[in-house]
């Protein structure tokens, strides 16, 4: 439980439709794009869940310098790549909300407070949110980002929170699920489907 | 099925019950469309198989599936399914994008406050849950087995219900029962008449070509099982052979050995046989002339190798062309081969047959060696059932308004009826008239025949229930349908009959079309029958032997 | 609002102006400069010893070592398993606006095993300092910023001692951001004796640890303003009897620095002869054996002029201070003249503007938590609310 109570940064920017973490990290200890987290909202009556679906990495001149340096030592490399703190911005798409021990599927009723800390969703809770499906169509509803990378992503995590006897049939349930949502376009289906893989 | 809490169980609802999907369109007259739940292995369906719809207004419908298909959200799907060795994505499609399709002929439907089915008048709704029938459910469709109930066999899959034929009805309109060769239509024909002599709801003249009905009857697989003599030795049954020699060698027990005399033959007997023995219009025409010209001894006096004088002054004074009277006489030698001929005026066997059959006894026709001679087959039965028929003409009218005066009902079992029915004779033959006049005169008729589209399609349509084998010619199979409401989704059913021991049943008799695997012909039948003189013990065996086979 | 850009426009070019006038006349200067220099170069080590004895405690300037003014020294190979390890601080200064009074020093370090491939260690230390005694001088007055900026001084020491003692036996070589003096000893002694010179001590301390443990250390001051070296020349010239207060006070170099001088005296990777610091705070170093010298390198081919500054049983030992002076060149190639270490130093110890914000979000919360009021002052409320944000972008 460690790694989920530590904080992944905090919110800086936010609307019901998402939110803006941001956090210094080494490279070990970023989010991953398909990550469950959640981040307080209503004066910690609620937590929005998110879907972290896009990671950027905010501009670091030293990175550009080394980048550009002829003489990088092996040691220097080794140091950007495991130890610095890299400023890491990422965007996470609300899928839900946490209110009491109640998961709902739909946007929250309020953004998260600015500065709030978030947190990665427990396995625990992961499975527990992941149970319904509901929150699939909210994420394909939403244009301009990669839709079913995001959908494939964050189903394998949902599937990887639970036991490995359970996991095929929660992807076929999810897939079968997609497929609902998207049957209409069989190419797009077919390459979701092929990600939603075991 | 009065009772109130019984009602509720009618077609009770299924708590905890995974539907087999819902309906999701469709019409009463093309039948039902039936989403199948996706959870559902479509392999494991058949047509033929019954279910329960649960109507929105909690009336209850009963439907048979006739047919299932494959079919996808998406109709792209065909041109670009998932790839093949992708388990994981078939499995995913099956859940959502393609799914299966049930084809369902709704039957009967049930109101709340109603006892019994009724025949569909509407369709459930929208999304009206749809399940299996279960075995209870069936056997209230098809009622209890009883006195004028037989069960005649079970519906697939469904060992436990019986499917049982209200006989009343049964006889009351002429039937048939149809089949390609080999499928066992005698077998099913021999149940059929076992039940109705065993019920006494009627007695049957059975014209028995093949010699399947009378005595021991040789199976395909060389079993020999009863016949309907040995079933019923209480003298319910009498056997009348043609060829007395045959029977015997058969170890048949014969009650009677039918001869008729050549005077007794009048030309419309003869007249059937015009095709079969090649006269030609002009020929048959003359056959009345002829009778009336020479009397009774018609028939002798033109096979008489003597030169007779009235013949030759017919052609004299051209009363008839030489020619056309020569092939009457070399056509009519065939009469010269059929043992059962005499010369001279006969006996009254057709009287002792009627005897027989109003007293109660069925007569088995046996034709033994004839039987392989369609005209005598033809011969004797057109000849036999216009006599017979003649009599309960006579009866019947004598008996107006005198219930208790009326010949016992009579069901004339012949085989090969599109011989007799076929479009060209049958409006004018004494078997197309009992087929139209349905049971006027107490007569119908249970045609046995392989090729229903050679039977005249009036009397087709007056066919009342219809037990049909395995059949695979188109023709046949529309006529077996012809006449019958929401017929187009039965023909999967019927075109997917195994070849032996299955039979679709439709029509007059039953509450709604049904595939059924015939009960056996074994020993628990005969038990069944109770094959002994003593009608107490037999209704006691009877008993016994039902309690013992379905545990009433 | 924000700046008034016309207003400012026109006095831009007015102060470029200028700027290269001073520029022009610092170069006119610097021709002087360098005679003076090479004229304190040509006396002997014992006159300009003297010279500077002369000049007594108010001089303000380089003291000569044996080594020769004008001598440069190239750099050694590189020691095979050398560990550099670097250290730097950062801090959040006493804010009487925040909700609470506190201040926090965080010194980040790393060291880094050169030629081993591996990524190097790391450690970031935080100190939230909040006790009275913390916040208050000797005489009970809030305390200022030169405190806070000895403790985190002292943190960095520290730290480097502690990657000393990690690496203990193996060469190393500790940077420092910074000069090795303790400023700011000087600028608050007075206030606040006692403090100042419990972190003195403990700052020598571990030096100590350093030297002991086998490593040495140096600290390094990019784009040094001294003028040690000019003084220096500015004091040769004088004639012995005209050493004066008076006399020193009229440099004509001042507005010079030596780093000018330098740039044209050193090639890349040149360092100069070792100088001893004549500051005052030398003298305490001194008697604890960290008397501090100084040396100027040309770390990178840009001309880039730094000032190292190493103890004296660095500079007295020549395979120590060829490892300082290799060590640092190393460190300068990959980031145009700034030593790696201390770039990552920085960037692991930098409290920045936000995480300074979070802090007092949970200092607030915390507070709130067991029952103490506390809230920002209304001032530094009002400066929030005017701070424009960013509009969440989805």
């Amino acid at each position: 439980m460690t790694s989920d109570d530590k904080a992944i940064g905090r919110v800086t920017r936010c609307s019901t439709r998402g939110f803006v973490g941001a956090v210094r990290l080494p490279e070990p200890e970023w989010p991953v794009f398909g990550t469950f987290c959640r981040a307080e909202a209503q004066q910690g009556h609620s937590q929005v869940i998110g879907l972290i679906y896009d990671l950027s990495i905010e501009d670091d001149e030293l990175a550009r310098q080394l980048a550009a340096t002829e003489s990088l030592s092996p040691e220097q490399l080794a140091d950007s790549q495991v130890n610095r703190q890299v400023p890491v911005e990422y965007r996470a798409l609300a899928v839900g909300y946490r209110h009491g021990e109640r998961f709902v599927q739909s946007l929250p009723p309020q953004p998260p407070l600015t500065l709030a800390p978030i947190h990665r969703l427990s396995d625990a809770d992961v499975r527990k949110f992941t149970a319904q499906l509901d929150f699939l169509k909210l994420v394909i509803a939403v244009q301009e980002i990669p839709v079913d990378d995001l959908l494939a992503a964050a189903l394998q995590t949902a599937a990887a929170a639970r036991p490995e006897s359970e996991r095929r049939a929660y992807l076929v349930e999810a897939a079968a699920e997609c497929a609902r949502l998207v049957g209409r376009d069989l190419t797009r289906l077919e390459s979701l489907v092929r990600s939603l893989r075991p | 099925m009065t009772n109130k809490s019984e009602m509720d169980t009618y077609f009770g609802e299924r708590k905890g019950e995974t539907p087999l999907g819902m309906v999701v369109g469709g019409s009463l007259s093309s039948g039902l469309l039936v989403k199948l739940d996706s959870r559902l292995s479509i392999e494991r369906l058949a047509v033929g198989r019954y279910v329960v719809i649960q109507g929105k207004s909690g009336r209850k419908f009963f439907g048979l599936v006739t047919d299932i298909a494959l079919d996808a959200t998406n109709p792209d799907l065909v041109r670009q399914p998932p790839a093949p060795d992708d388990a994981f994505a078939a499995e995913v499609y099956s859940r959502q994008v393609a799914y299966g399709m049930l084809s369902v002929s709704p039957m009967l439907m049930l109101d709340p406050e109603d006892d019994q089915p009724r025949p569909n008048k509407t369709v459930p709704a929208h999304f009206a849950p749809v399940h299996e029938a279960s075995a209870e459910d069936v056997e209230r469709v098809f009622g209890a087995e009883d006195e004028k109930h037989l069960f005649l066999g079970t519906p697939l899959d469904m060992e436990a219900v019986h499917v049982n034929l209200d006989l009343d009805r049964f006889v009351e309109r002429s039937s048939g029962v149809f089949g390609k060769s080999g499928t066992g239509k005698s077998f099913l024909t021999r149940i059929l008449l076992a039940g109705i002599i065993r019920a006494g709801r009627a007695s049957a003249l059975i014209f028995d070509m093949h010699n399947d009905y009378g005595w021991a009857v040789k199976e395909e697989g060389g079993h020999e099982v009863k016949g309907l003599r040995q079933l019923f030795p209480g003298g319910q049954v009498s056997v009348v052979t043609l060829d007395e020699d045959t029977s015997r060698s058969r170890g048949s027990k014969v009650d009677r050995v039918l001869k008729i005399g050549t005077q007794q033959i009048e030309p419309e007997d003869v007249e059937m046989l015009s095709g079969l023995l090649g006269l030609s219009d002009v020929q048959t025409g003359a056959l009345p002339f002829l009778r009336r010209r020479l009397g009774p001894g018609w028939i002798d006096r033109l096979l008489s190798d003597t030169p007779d004088d009235e013949l030759e002054k017919m052609v004299e004074d051209e009363r008839i062309v030489s020619s056309t009277l020569g092939a009457i006489q070399r056509k009519f030698e065939f009469f010269r081969r059929m043992g059962f001929l005499v010369p001279g005026a006969g006996d009254d066997a057709v009287d002792d047959i009627f005897r027989r059959l109003n007293q109660g006894s069925s007569v088995v026709l046996e034709f033994g060696r004839y039987g392989n001679t369609l005209a005598a087959y033809i011969l004797v039965a057109n000849y036999l059932t216009r006599r017979v028929h003649e009599r309960y003409v006579r009866k019947m009218n004598e008996a107006v308004g005198k219930k208790a005066d009326e010949p016992r009902p009579l069901v004339i079992v012949i085989e090969e009826a599109h011989k007799f029915l076929d479009p060209a004779v049958a409006g004018h033959t004494v078997f197309g008239n009992i087929a139209r006049e349905l049971r006027k005169y107490n007569v119908t008729l249970l045609i046995v025949d392989q090729r229903p589209s050679g039977i005249d399609d009036e009397v087709m349509s007056q066919i009342g229930t219809r037990v049909t084998c395995l059949l695979d010619n188109e023709a046949d199979i529309r006529a077996v349908f012809s006449g019958v409401s929401g017929a187009g989704a039965l023909r999967e059913v019927l075109a997917r009959l195994d070849t032996r021991q299955q039979a679709l049943i439709l029509g007059h008799a039953v509450p709604m079309p049904v595939v059924v695997r015939t009960r056996d012909y074994d020993e628990a039948f005969y038990q069944w029958l109770g094959a002994t003189d003593d009608a107490g013990e037999r209704k006691q065996r009877a008993k016994r032997g039902s309690e013992a086979l379905f545990g009433e | 609002m924000g700046l008034n850009l016309p207003q400012i426009l026109g006095q831009l070019e007015k102060m470029s102006a200028a700027l290269a006038e001073q520029q022009a006349a610092l170069r006119r200067l610097l021709p002087a400069a360098r005679k003076a220099f090479e004229h304190a170069a040509s006396l002997t080590f014992e006159e300009l010893d003297a010279q500077v004895k002369r000049a007594g405690d108010r001089y303000r300037g380089a003291r000569p070592t044996e080594e020769p003014l004008l001598a440069v020294f190239e750099p050694p190979p590189l020691d095979a398993g050398l560990v550099v390890a670097g250290a730097d601080g950062s801090q959040i200064y006493p804010d009487r606006h925040a909700p609470a009074l506190y201040f926090a020093v965080q010194v980040g370090g790393l060291a880094m095993e050169i030629g081993s491939g591996l990524p190097p260690q790391v450690r970031t230390q935080s100190q939230l300092y909040y006790q009275q005694e913390d916040l208050h001088d000797q005489q009970g007055y809030p305390i200022g910023n030169a405190m806070v900026n000895g403790r985190r001084d002292a943190q960095e020491m520290k730290a480097l001692a502690d990657w000393a003692g990690t690496y203990a036996g193996r060469p190393l070589v500790a940077l420092l951001d910074n000069g090795l003096l303790l400023w700011f000893a000087l600028q608050v002694r007075e206030q606040n004796q006692k403090d100042v010179d419990l972190i003195l001590q403990a700052y020598l301390g571990n030096l100590d640890r350093l030297r002991d443990s086998g490593g040495c250390v140096a600290g390094f001051i990019d784009r040094p303003r001294s003028a040690d070296v000019l003084a220096l020349a500015h004091l040769a010239t004088l004639p012995p009897s005209g050493v004066s207060d008076e006399a020193l006070r009229v440099n004509p170099f001042r507005a010079l620095t030596d780093r000018a001088l330098f740039e044209e005296l050193l090639q890349p990777g040149q360092r100069s002869a070792c100088f001893i610091d004549s500051s005052p705070l030398n003298e305490d170093f001194r008697k604890k054996h960290h008397e501090v010298l100084f040396f100027y390198l040309k770390t990178d081919s840009r001309g880039t002029i730094a000032r190292v500054e190493v103890p004296a049983w660095v500079a007295k030992d020549t395979a120590l201070l060829g490892c300082v002076h290799a060590a640092i060149l190393d460190q300068c190639r990959s980031t145009g003249g700034f030593p790696y270490v201390l770039v990552r130093a920085h960037e692991l110890a930098v409290i920045t503007n936000e995480d300074r914000q979070q802090l007092e979000g949970l200092i607030q919360q915390r507070l709130l938590e067991s029952g103490l009021g506390a809230r920002p002052s209304q001032k530094a409320t009002t400066k929030r609310w005017t701070r424009s944000r960013r509009k969440h972008r989805l």
